[in-house]
């Protein structure tokens, strides 16, 4: 306990640090997946295929240990926390774009038809029509795959971030009470997860409420 | 009307849908202020004739002339070639098109569906739209909808909210999908209703429906199609009355209640 | 690039590669034979084993497997339990994976209809029977899908167990980097090795799927 509250500043800094590592790789990986997600409808589907196999199947570990390691190599050194990013930001990336390719298959096509009928451009029709339903039904998947995200973000230590678990690892050596430390690491992750959840469940109300079940279309 | 060329003019249309010859050459005409009525068993392609004419489906065969001039094709390197999808957007603004499930986009209100097109689309100021919108909404007795969401609203007022929708793009002619069957009965009315006061301001309109009442009291023509053929067209109160082929006789039959 | 780093090293390679196996293997089977009982806890008549199993079940899930697993190795000993790395690594990552296991189970275990309940009630069967016989062989089929596509992570978790000194694949690759500086020679043979591994998984998720799926005979 004593440990806890001593290096109780580091913990917060360290908190800190997880939190903003999270909305960056968040919004990064969102973007990505999204922009992979509409690259890839129609006949360019199997590289998308072969990036999300790829970046689902692997341990997030070994992504990480690539990044940190095996990147230098080849002249690209990120220091740790740029190679946490840019290995959350793949692996993010791969589930987000089958998130959001699931989500446009599942637009109700009539909406579509309709959109057309009026003479609206593709893009406008994406922008306008397309991308609003989307997000409706994206929702929740993607606040699942975030709140197990978060959880993931305690990787991170492995290639030394300052982030929570980091702190907790260090600390670990210098005191007698390791269950505490521990405990206190794993609800900080878990209340990160959980306010993502809260927030997911509420904007969905929210989204109900105002615009009716999300069927995809009236 | 001899002598002025028909707004819509249709020759051979044809149009495959996987291994289905949908529409086997198909001709009509249609002239402005004309209501056009089209009729025929289920499957007999009339939902596909009406996307071929928006050009929400290119047909396989045939032309289309809207105007005089056609659609669906350009001329590019003296070749002709099919339209591409941004080229058909402005022939598409002037022919609209209501569908038999509404398909108002339902994250906006009944107010701004009615607005996004003409402002998107057209570009026209959103102050002046809106107030044309306002009408428009009065005008299909919603005036006092027009903040509602679409899942808030009964299928009567959405497809209602759909009609005006196609309306503020003042297109020059529309199109009706069975715009009624997806309707309990209590609401095809006040939606015929709307129908009726268009014709009645000599609006073109080529409608696909079962309602054999509206049928014969508000058409001026009738197209029976079968099996992606028309099969026999002319007044509805003739045409309905004395069918000359069988099918439009069992056609009668089978809708007459 | 310089193979001999992967054929110099094969005979370590090859048993992280089965301790990988042990480790996930284990974990999948422990972790199934822990979420059973708690499924049924879950909805059980008792109150107190209710709240516990949603208690346990929200906590596994909300929480870090690195956190489990650093709970086991270096929590455990604090109280008295002292385990070795292996059994810490598969005590640690099946507590995790138990949380998400639990809520396939019990989701399974409600989709057979009430009143197959109480026909079984009706012909006087204990719980016990009733579960076993009854309920459990409709209940699979609802059950087996989820849990196979939950294999794969179970597979990527047990490479957080390298952080923990268990020379599985993860843990035995970074301790040759460390030894040979060759990281792109190792990281590329073990995402090969996982990779491989998750296409298996995939394959054995398709086979359940066609065998219990709906649609299946
Ligand atoms: N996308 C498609 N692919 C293949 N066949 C299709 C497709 N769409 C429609 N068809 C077929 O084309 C035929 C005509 O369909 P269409 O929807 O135009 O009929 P309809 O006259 O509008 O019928 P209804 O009164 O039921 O609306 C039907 O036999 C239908 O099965
Ligand atoms: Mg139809």
């Amino acid at each position: 306990m004593d440990v806890l509250l001593r290096q109780f500043p580091r913990f917060l800094d360290a908190i800190w640090l997880t939190l903003w590592m999270f909305a960056v790789i968040t919004v990064i990986a969102t973007l990505l997946g999204l922009a992979l997600a509409l690259w890839a409808e129609g006949r360019r589907a199997r590289g998308l295929d072969l990036y999300t196999w790829v970046f689902r199947g692997l341990p997030e570990l070994v992504v990480l240990l690539f990044c940190y390691l095996a990147l230098p190599y080849a002249g690209i050194d990120l220091g740790s926390i740029g190679s946490a990013i840019l290995a959350f930001v793949l692996v993010g990336t791969a589930f987000h774009a089958e998130i959001f390719r699931a989500s446009l298959r599942a637009v109700d096509p009539r909406l579509t038809e309709a959109a057309r009928s009026l003479g609206m451009p593709p893009g406008l029709r994406l922008r306008r029509v397309v991308l609003p339903q989307v997000a409706r039904i994206a929702l929740t998947p993607w606040a699942t795959f975030l709140a197990g995200n978060v959880k993931m973000l305690s990787l991170a230590s492995a290639v030394s971030v300052g982030e929570v678990m980091m702190v907790t690892r260090q600390s670990l050596a210098i005191s007698q009470d390791p269950l505490t430390l521990i405990l206190f690491a794993g609800a900080v992750y878990a209340a990160i997860a959980s306010l993502v959840m809260i927030a997911e469940t509420l904007i969905g109300g929210w989204m109900t409420r105002r615009y009716g079940p999300a069927t995809g279309g009236t | 009307m001899s002598g002025t060329e028909p707004l819509l003019r249709v020759e051979g249309l044809v149009k495959r849908l996987g291994a289905q010859e949908v529409l086997k050459g198909i001709d009509f005409v249609v002239h402005r202020g004309e209501v056009v009525a089209i009729i025929g068993a289920s499957g007999s392609g009339k939902s596909t004739l009406l996307r071929c004419l928006n050009l929400l489906i290119s047909p396989d065969n045939g032309r289309i002339l809207w105007k005089g001039r056609e659609v669906g094709w350009v001329e590019r390197g003296g070749k002709r070639i099919r339209a591409t999808e941004r080229e058909l957007l402005p022939y598409r603004t002037e022919i609209a098109m209501v569908f038999q499930s509404f398909n108002l986009f339902p994250h906006m209100t009944a107010l701004q569906n009615i607005i996004e097109a003409p402002v998107m689309v057209l570009g026209r100021p959103k102050a002046e739209v809106t107030a044309e919108a306002e009408a428009l909404l009065a005008k299909v007795r919603l005036g006092h909808r027009k903040d509602a969401y679409p899942h808030q609203m009964s299928g009567g007022e959405q497809q209602r909210v759909a009609i005006a929708r196609a309306l503020a793009m003042k297109p020059e002619a529309l199109l009706f999908d069975e715009v009624t069957s997806a309707l309990d009965p209590e609401l095809k009315g006040e939606v015929l209703a709307v129908m009726r006061d268009l014709a009645a301001e000599g609006m073109t309109t080529i409608s696909v429906s079962h309602e054999m009442g509206f049928v014969r009291s508000v058409a001026d023509r009738v197209i029976f199609m079968h099996k992606g053929r028309v099969r026999e067209s002319g007044d509805p109160k003739t045409v309905l009355a004395n069918p000359q082929t069988p099918e439009l006789a069992a056609f009668v039959e089978s809708v007459t209640d | 690039m310089d193979w001999s780093v992967i054929t110099g090293n094969a005979g370590l390679l090859g048993r992280a590669f089965l301790t990988t196996l042990w480790v996930a293997g284990a974990t999948i089977l422990l972790s199934v034979l822990l979420a059973f009982p708690l499924a049924v806890m879950r909805d059980g008549r008792i109150r107190a084993l209710r709240w516990t199993a949603a208690v346990f079940s929200w906590a596994m899930r909300a929480t870090p497997a690195l956190t489990l697993l650093f709970l086991s190795y270096y929590g455990l000993p604090q109280i008295g339990i002292y385990l070795d790395a292996v059994p810490a690594a598969i005590a640690g990552l099946t507590f995790s994976a138990a949380g998400y296991n639990m809520e396939y189970i019990r989701a399974g275990l409600r989709a057979v209809p009430a009143t197959q309940y109480e026909a079984a009630r009706a012909l006087g069967m204990p719980g016990w029977m009733i579960l076993r016989r009854v309920i459990v062989p409709q209940a699979i089929r609802t059950i087996m899908p989820p849990l196979t596509s939950n294999l794969t992570l179970v597979l990527k978790g047990s490479s957080l167990a390298g952080m923990v000194a268990v020379t599985e694949l993860t843990g035995a690759g970074m301790a040759l980097i460390s030894e040979t500086y060759r990281p792109f020679e190792v990281l590329i043979v073990i995402a090969l090795a996982y990779l491989g591994l998750n296409g298996l998984l995939i394959r054995l998720q398709k086979l359940v799927e066609r065998r219990l799926g709906p649609g299946a005979a």
